[in-house]
């Protein structure tokens, strides 16, 4: 048990160092092409435009949600983990974590869809 | 056991009153960002559901966060995202190198990129946000 616990503990370590590098990249796009750009004003059609104008942006955001939401998420629940919650609790977090994970970025793809359409 | 002890804030204040070094700090402010980060997406796209509704929803919702206020705190979240971002580059580079002897250095290289960010944003921001001002209307949307 302690062994399976340990386990999950360093791929979380290991998955947050990987998730933070896509990240950064994702971050550094998106704050570019929204914010740092004299075509600054949004409004539904310009998103629309923007994320029709190629299909790499469906995957860009396709992913960005996801990775984002777990980076967000295992973040969180690293803080929590060194709070020594009692395994009952610390199991029940996670499956609640991982299931709004999940919702979230399901959600976030069915959002995505009103711009590809 | 020490954090059941002290509790969220009293082992937070009471670290840094233990190790009050950069590397504390940043582990502090690391933390922090990164909670109101972990907010700030669900809010995110909590405002992008309204393009379920059609662009007439999604341009009110829009509208009503281009404003000079907003300006001023997506300053603060370009602030935060550059401060955790970078922050969290240099615990990898430490982690994965090897070298935690170099975090401290490390930290302020970081730091420098980071007020570089900070300017350059308000340099961008605040015009935008005296824009709206001028032109007398939070939803300035052209």
């Amino acid at each position: 048990m302690a062994e399976k616990l340990t386990k999950w503990a360093a791929w979380g370590w290991f998955l947050q160092r990987i998730t933070a590098i896509l990240l950064g990249f994702f971050l550094i796009v998106h704050t570019q092409v929204l914010h740092f750009t004299p075509n600054w004003k949004l409004d539904f059609n310009v998103v629309t435009q923007r994320i029709q104008s190629s299909s790499l942006w469906v995957i860009f955001y396709g992913l960005f949600v996801p990775i984002g939401l777990f980076h967000a998420l295992n973040g969180v629940w690293q803080v929590l983990h060194d709070y020594r919650p009692n395994p009952g609790l610390a199991k029940s977090v996670k499956v609640f974590f991982w299931i709004i994970g999940l919702a979230v970025s399901v959600w976030g793809l069915v959002v995505l869809s009103k711009w590809t359409s | 056991m020490y954090q059941r002890k002290f509790g969220l804030l009293g082992n937070y204040t009471n670290e840094i009153g233990l190790n009050p070094n950069v590397g504390t700090w940043s582990w502090l402010l690391h933390r922090i960002s990164g909670i109101v980060l972990s907010l700030y997406i669900f809010a995110h796209i909590l405002v992008l559901s309204s393009s379920i509704g059609g662009s007439e929803s999604f341009n009110k919702w829009i509208g009503t966060v281009q404003n000079p206020v907003f300006h001023v705190l997506e300053i603060a979240l370009i602030g935060a995202v550059a401060f955790h971002l970078l922050n969290g580059l240099r615990i990898t580079i430490t982690d994965f190198f090897f070298i935690t002897k170099a975090h401290k250095t490390l930290f302020w290289i970081a730091f420098v990129i980071f007020l570089v960010v900070i300017i350059a944003t308000a340099i961008v921001f605040v015009p935008r946000a005296l824009h709206h001002t001028v032109e007398g209307g939070a939803n300035v949307i052209s």
